[in-house]
Order: C-alpha cells, then sequence, then structure tokens
C-alpha cells in the first residue's frame, strides 16, 4: 500500500518582502500503485507538489500524507529522480545506486544482488565502474532511477525526468521506464510538460491551472497496459491528446491575460 | 656551479668547502617544519572553513576576523612570533601554521558552498543523516576546492620557512642560505636556491599524487585535470 493524499494543500514562498501563492488548495488523491502524471503551464507549481511530497519544503497550510501519514522529511521511502539527474560525480554508477543501501545498513549480499539486478534491467551493466562524467545524458538518468529504485521506496517522484534529453533518447526512456515500472509496481508522481509523455505513462493525469496552481481537471488514461510506444496513434491517445490541448491552451491564455491586467 | 651543488648534497670533493656534505641534516630540518606547520594550519583552515561553509553562526561569528587578519602579510607575523615562541622550532612552525591557514580556510569554504543542491537533496532523500550528509556528500564536493587550496599554502609554506629560518633559526634551508651569503659563497646561495626550488616542487608532486588518487573523477570536470 502506498497512497499520496494532498489534503487543502498551499504553498507560499516569501522573498523579498513579496509573498507568492504557487499552490492554492489542492487536495489530489493518488492510489496505491497508480502511474499519476502532474502537467500545466510553467510557473504552476508542479514541482512544488512533488517537493511537498519528498519532504524538500513543508507545505504553508494543509496535509500531505504518503500512507495516511503526515511528511515531515526526506526519506527513502520516497524515491526521487530529478531532472538535472543529481548523481554523485565522484561515485561509479554501482557506488551511487548502492549508497542509500548502505546507508540503510543493508547487508552485502543483498546490495549485490538488488544493485546487479537494476543494473541488467537498466542495461547499465556494462558501465558499473564508470564514474557519471563519462555516461550520456540519457545513461545518467537510468542511473538516477536506479539509484531511486535501489532505496526500496514506497512511491517514486520523478520531476521532468527526461526533459533535458533529446527526443530519440527521451521515447527509449520512456519504454524503459513502462517496463520498469509495469514490474516494480510502485505508485508514482510524475511531474512533466510533455503531454504525450503523460499520456503514455500514466494511469492519470492531473491538469493544473496556472499560478496559483490549483488543481482543473483529473483525466484518466483507460489504454490497456503493458504499453507499447505505437498506442501515441491511437484513438483514445489521440482524444485525450486533444482535450489535454485544449485544456492546457485556455489556462496558458488566460495566466497571460492576468499578467498583462497585472502589468497594465 | 653544478660540482659545487653536488657537493653541498654528497659531500665528496669538497669544494663547497665547509658546507660540503651538510644539505641532508637541513633539508631534513627545514621539511619538518613544513610538514609540521603546513599540517597544523591545514587541518585548522579545513575544520573552520567546514563550519564556515556550511553554518551561518559559524561564518558570522569568524568571517570578520579572518578576513582583517588575512590582509596582515605572515611576514609581519615575524617579531611577534619570536617574541612569544623564542629563538627555534616553535616561531617558524608557527609562521607556516599562520600562512597554511588562510588559503586553505578560504577555499574549504568556497568548496563547500558550491556543494550543488540538488546532490544535497538525493543525500537526504537516500535519508542520510547530518554527520553522513557532511562526510558523504558535502566533504567529497568540496575535495577540488580543498586541494586548490592546499597546493597554495603548501607554496607559502616554503616561502615561510625560508623566511622563518633566515630570522629565527639556526638550521635549516634558509639558514644555509643566508649564512653561506655571508661567507661571500654566492655559488652554494645559487646552489641552496636550486635546492629549495626542487624540494617545492617534490612536495607539489607528493601533493597532486595525492590528489590524483582521491580526485579521478574529476578528469572529465575540470579543463586538463
Amino acid at each position: 500500500m502506498a497512497e499520496i493524499t494532498f489534503d487543502r494543500v498551499a504553498k507560499v514562498f516569501e522573498g523579498n518582502g513579496v509573498a507568492t501563492r504557487a499552490l492554492d488548495e489542492v487536495s489530489v488523491k493518488i492510489t496505491d500503485r497508480q502511474f499519476a502524471s502532474v502537467v500545466g503551464p510553467s510557473g504552476c507549481g508542479k514541482t512544488t507538489l512533488l517537493n511537498l511530497v519528498a519532504g524538500f519544503e513543508p507545505p504553508t497550510s494543509g496535509r500531505v500524507l504518503v500512507d495516511g501519514q503526515p511528511v515531515e522529511r526526506p526519506g527513502p521511502d520516497r524515491g526521487v529522480v530529478f531532472q538535472d539527474p543529481g548523481l554523485f560525480p565522484w561515485l561509479s554508477t554501482w557506488d551511487n545506486i548502492a549508497l542509500g543501501m548502505r546507508i540503510q545498513g543493508q547487508g552485502k549480499e543483498a546490495i549485490e544482488r538488488r544493485v546487479g539486478g537494476l543494473l541488467q534491467a537498466m542495461g547499465l551493466l556494462p558501465f558499473r565502474a564508470r564514474y557519471p562524467f563519462e555516461l550520456s545524458g540519457g545513461m545518467r538518468q537510468r542511473v538516477a532511477i536506479a539509484r531511486a529504485l535501489a532505496l526500496g521506496p514506497r512511491v517514486l517522484l520523478m520531476d521532468e525526468p527526461f526533459g533535458a534529453l533529446d527526443a530519440m533518447t527521451r521515447e527509449i526512456m520512456q519504454e524503459l521506464l513502462l517496463r520498469v515500472w509495469e514490474e516494480e509496481q510502485k505508485t508514482v508522481l510524475f511531474v512533466t510538460h510533455d503531454l504525450e509523455e503523460a499520456i503514455l505513462l500514466s494511469d492519470v493525469v492531473f491538469l493544473m491551472t496556472a499560478r496559483p496552481g490549483r488543481l482543473k481537471r483529473e483525466i484518466p488514461v483507460p489504454l490497456p497496459r503493458p504499453r507499447h510506444y505505437s498506442i501515441v496513434t491511437s484513438d483514445v491517445f489521440v482524444r485525450i491528446k486533444g482535450e489535454l490541448l485544449e485544456q492546457i491552451r485556455e489556462e496558458s491564455l488566460r495566466a497571460m491575460r492576468e499578467q498583462e491586467g497585472v502589468e497594465a | 656551479m653544478l660540482r659545487v651543488f653536488w657537493d653541498v648534497a654528497a659531500g665528496q670533493s669538497g669544494e663547497a668547502g665547509i658546507y660540503s656534505g651538510v644539505l641532508a641534516t637541513h633539508a631534513v630540518a627545514s621539511v619538518w617544519r613544513v610538514c609540521v606547520g603546513f599540517l597544523v594550519g591545514i587541518a585548522l583552515g579545513i575544520f573552520l572553513g567546514l563550519l564556515m561553509g556550511l553554518f551561518l553562526w559559524a561564518e558570522r561569528a569568524l568571517n570578520l576576523s579572518i578576513q582583517v587578519l588575512r590582509n596582515i602579510p605572515i611576514t609581519a607575523w615575524l617579531p611577534l612570533a619570536i617574541i612569544f615562541f623564542g629563538l627555534a622550532d616553535r616561531p617558524a612552525i608557527f609562521i607556516i601554521a599562520l600562512g597554511a591557514f588562510f588559503p586553505s580556510v578560504i577555499n574549504t569554504i568556497h568548496g563547500v558552498k558550491g556543494t550543488d543542491r540538488i546532490v544535497v537533496k538525493a543525500g537526504l532523500m537516500m535519508g542520510m543523516s547530518q554527520a553522513q550528509l557532511m562526510r558523504l556528500v558535502v566533504l567529497p564536493s568540496a575535495l577540488p576546492a580543498i586541494f586548490t587550496g592546499l597546493r597554495l599554502s603548501l607554496g607559502l609554506s616554503w616561502m615561510l620557512v625560508i623566511l622563518a629560518e633566515m630570522v629565527a633559526v639556526r638550521a635549516g634551508l634558509g639558514y644555509l642560505l643566508l649564512d653561506a651569503n655571508y661567507a661571500f659563497r654566492t655559488d652554494v646561495v645559487i646552489a641552496m636556491m636550486l635546492n629549495i626550488g626542487i624540494a617545492g616542487y617534490l612536495s607539489d608532486r607528493l601533493l597532486l599524487l595525492v590528489r590524483r588518487s582521491l580526485l579521478g573523477w574529476t578528469r572529465g570536470v575540470t579543463i586538463g585535470g
């Protein structure tokens, strides 16, 4: 069981005497083993949402719960994959993935088995002794995913993990993630601005409003699994994408008009 | 000239007169002072640098005094060091430690503050304690900058040991150089300059060797490693 619940969550950032409302009254429930994406116009607080679950920041009001327990601090039960992979540059691929398990005090054999298995699944075995600077962008991101999974987390939080990759690599990574997820069956909160990516991967897509971020729509993705990249041309996929595009366009235009109004 | 240089070191031909074969004892004295002074200085520098880079209260408490003290040339401390410690090893070691302290403290602060926030977040996600975060994330991340400080510190240490030996100690490479100068043995003076250069160079290579074994991962990050 691993549920993520946002209960009337608001987040206000204070800086230089100006208060910015990033999130306003967000109430969302992501059920066990669900793959949930969050999309929305830039600056809508998608990443903030994720940081709250990760425990990097506290909410200004409301509650963020994982399995009914309020999040208080970061911890290995919530694995995070960052856009800039944030690998430890002084550790090899193997050690980057193994470090979390060592900190948890797991036995040598368990670590070898798990890290070896993850390297295999991610196609990283030949690169286990390499340092991050010797890896391509896609490989680094695979190490980052393996590092998060090695912690044995209940939920996986991914913040635009493929945003910095080229289109080809991104497709390969999406398929890899699908495969790994279908095997590991974790609850995933996935932040992206790529609508196709969100639909391809998710069971449900949450659309946020422009700042302050609120939940605008919750769109289920009734596509069968296991999924293959070819579904991007299916009728259901195209219909959902059209709907999302329309909504997000409306939202971006509204945000622009409001900004112009403020400036005028 | 080369024969004099060789005689100062090996003492066979006697061409260096009373300076024939004296190098080893004096070199050992200088190297020992540099080692002790350097290690004391950088230990304090790295420790305070970590503290000041990590904690705002430490930086607030220490930064002003360090910045003011740093701008007093180390050479200006020499009279005071002799008054406090007398003539012998101790004022020399004090001066070297002081000289080694400033580059290491400032570069350590710089290194700690330059730690990538995402890497720290990754450490927190793994459930690291403050101490683990320090040892497993902040310290390795700051290590390249710390080594830059150490190289500067080492260079200063050699400069200061020669100075201190010229003024406050009756042994060591600096003492030998000045003594030969008073004896009008300019050839020995030049031989000693060369020796000091070689000693500084060798110690720097040693430091680089340590750096390479610890910082293999920076090969792709910095130009020329």
